[in-house]
């Protein structure tokens, strides 16, 4: 092979130079990517891992309200007897808090999974006493009540106030598998 | 086949043409003929006595500074120099005497590589100066067709010069005596030769001696009195590109192991942080299978909670704010609870009151989760405030 003279080996030292640049150009692009894709996945399993320990962290207390919740289940819903049941239950306390019900209507029910959500809406008048009374008698743990909305007015004379409320009864479905 | 021996090579031109001289450290030396005058890297190459202008000179000075730069002066006079330059001379400074100094100095031919051009050797100096010759003496042998007479003061090689082998016996000795005489005039030589040495390659009839001069081989090449501090332009130029190449691989070197540094830096970065999240993933697999067990109780409490988790309880958020008021000046008139928000509203009998009053219901420690906020209250006509209190999930 014939021997080189120095320009030309000038010229192949230059173009050999070209090239080894463009490809660490393409090495160095596809680095910093790999290098931000590694940092992007470390950070997204730091996070992940902080939430499953929180979780975990948890666990005592989760295990604690199953237990009681197994201890405690909801009434069985078994259709419209146990909506009016439930109805009939509502006026009966208020009843003997000599509440008055100015209306109420019984919405439609929700089902969630096993569980039925029953919905009575509500408008009354009493005095605040017989009103915390009441709400106190109603919603207590293992009742499954809930007072999703709650309006409380106070009339300009006296001590008697409006109340517009939403109670709704949790119930389970029998023979309905547990969701997961 | 056996490796080389590693020795000296030494490259001269003698009676019967050019040989090359192995000498190797406590070993008998060595010798094979040559074709043509051929050296290379390694070699010591003894330039031909007749391509050597020897130039005796005694300076007035001492300072090797001042001798330096009368050398220059004499060598200018001589048209061995030219613009403070002498790129084809080798000095030898050979005595001092009386503010005097004598310097013998070398004048090779500028035009080497034409000359001899196959010539590429290591190091180079005069056929004279690779000789053992003897003190104060005149010594005469023969390369190729030339008779070569060198000159020592004591054991200083001082002058050489050379004259045409076909020449008669008469014509010898007259060179030889004008060249002693006028080296005995100008002082490089302080007497006659104590003796004349001949190499046994010739025939001592043939140079006219009316005495027995001695006659002896002068044997294998002497590198002890050698000072070999020229070179070819040819060589200077060789060595520079050899420099240059060297310093031009030393540089790549370093570079490449810097990149290659960089490189191995750059990689065990990415695979230290492809190794954490490897162990990362395999720890978060762990903890997501033990969440996984955990994640059917969260949901089933969390549709569940409202009616069980009693601080989410209206009547308790009620009571946390009938708990706030102070004993009088404040008169809630709307409590109103919704899944998103909680909205108290009331009058106060004044603004300081009511802003009082927010500052107590948002410090509330049962309502920590829950983030207050009051706009300013409105100032009704009797001079009341009106305020609301709007509360919401953090």
């Amino acid at each position: 092979m014939r021997k080189l003279n120095p320009s030309e080996t000038r010229l192949l030292v230059i173009f050999g130079c070209v090239i080894a640049l463009i490809a660490n150009l393409f090495a160095i692009r596809w680095y910093v990517g790999a290098r931000r894709a590694a940092l992007d996945r470390l950070s997204d399993l730091r996070t992940m891992g902080a939430e499953y320990r929180s979780i975990v962290a948890e666990r005592p207390v989760w295990e604690a309200r199953q237990r009681w919740m197994e201890a405690h289940p909801p009434m069985a819903y078994a259709g419209w007897q146990t909506e009016s049941s439930f109805a009939e239950d509502i006026q009966k306390s208020l009843q003997k808090e000599g509440i008055t019900i100015d209306s109420q209507s019984l919405r439609e029910s929700r089902h969630e999974g096993d569980l039925v959500r029953m919905e009575l809406e509500l408008s009354l008048k009493a005095d605040l006493e017989h009103i915390v009374r009441w709400l106190h008698a109603i919603q207590q743990p293992g009742s499954y009540v809930v007072i999703e909305e709650m309006n409380l007015k106070c009339l300009d004379k006296g001590d008697t106030m409006i109340v517009r409320l939403r109670v709704t009864k949790i119930g389970k479905m029998e023979g309905v598998a547990k969701s997961s | 086949m056996s490796k080389k021996a590693t020795g000296i090579r030494v490259v001269r031109q003698w009676c019967n043409g050019w040989e090359r001289w192995e000498l190797i450290p406590s070993s008998p030396a060595t010798v094979r003929s040559l074709e043509l005058a051929v050296a290379g890297e390694g070699d010591v190459f003894a330039v031909p006595a007749r391509q050597v202008v020897a130039v005796p000179l005694w300076l007035d000075a001492d300072d090797p500074a001042t001798v330096d730069a009368a050398v220059l002066l004499e060598m200018e006079v001589r048209g061995f120099a030219s613009e403070g330059m002498m790129p084809d001379t080798s000095a030898r400074h050979i005595a001092r005497e009386g503010g005097r100094t004598l310097v013998v100095i070398a004048v090779f031919p500028q035009d080497f590589e034409k000359r001899f051009p196959d010539v590429a050797a290591q190091r180079y100096d005069v056929s004279a100066a690779l000789l053992p010759l003897d003190e104060n003496a005149l010594t005469v042998w023969r390369e190729g067709g030339e008779y070569v007479a060198a000159y020592t003061r004591d054991r200083d090689l001082v002058h050489w010069s050379t004259w045409d082998a076909a020449a008669t016996g008469r014509e010898i000795q007259t060179w030889l005596k004008s060249t002693t005489l006028s080296l005995l005039a100008s002082g490089v030589i302080t007497r006659r030769p104590q003796q004349i040495v001949v190499d046994d390659g010739l025939s001592v009839s043939d140079l006219g001696f009316d005495h027995s001069p001695v006659v002896r081989p002068l044997g294998p090449p002497a590198l002890e009195r050698a000072k070999c501090d020229w070179r070819p332009a040819s060589a200077v130029d060789a060595e520079r590109r050899k420099a240059g190449r060297a310093r031009f691989r030393r540089i790549g070197l370093a570079v490449a192991v810097a990149y290659a540094l960089i490189v191995l830096v750059a990689g065990s970065y990415l695979a230290w942080l492809n190794v954490q999240a490897s162990h990362l993933s395999s720890e978060v697999d762990v903890l997501q299978a033990e969440a996984t067990q955990i994640q059917p109780m969260i949901r089933q409490w969390q549709s569940v909670g409202p009616s069980i988790d009693s601080r989410r309880f209206p009547l308790e958020i009620l009571r946390q704010v009938v708990e706030s008021l102070p004993p009088q000046g404040i008169r809630l008139t709307i409590f109103d609870v919704t899944p998103e928000r909680i909205t108290v509203e009331g009058e106060a009998v004044s603004a300081s009151h009511a802003a009082k009053y927010f500052e107590t219901v948002s410090h509330q420690a049962g309502m920590a989760d829950i983030d207050w906020q009051m706009p300013p209250p409105a100032l009704l006509p009797n001079n009341t405030a009106r305020f609301q209190i709007v509360g919401t999930s953090r």
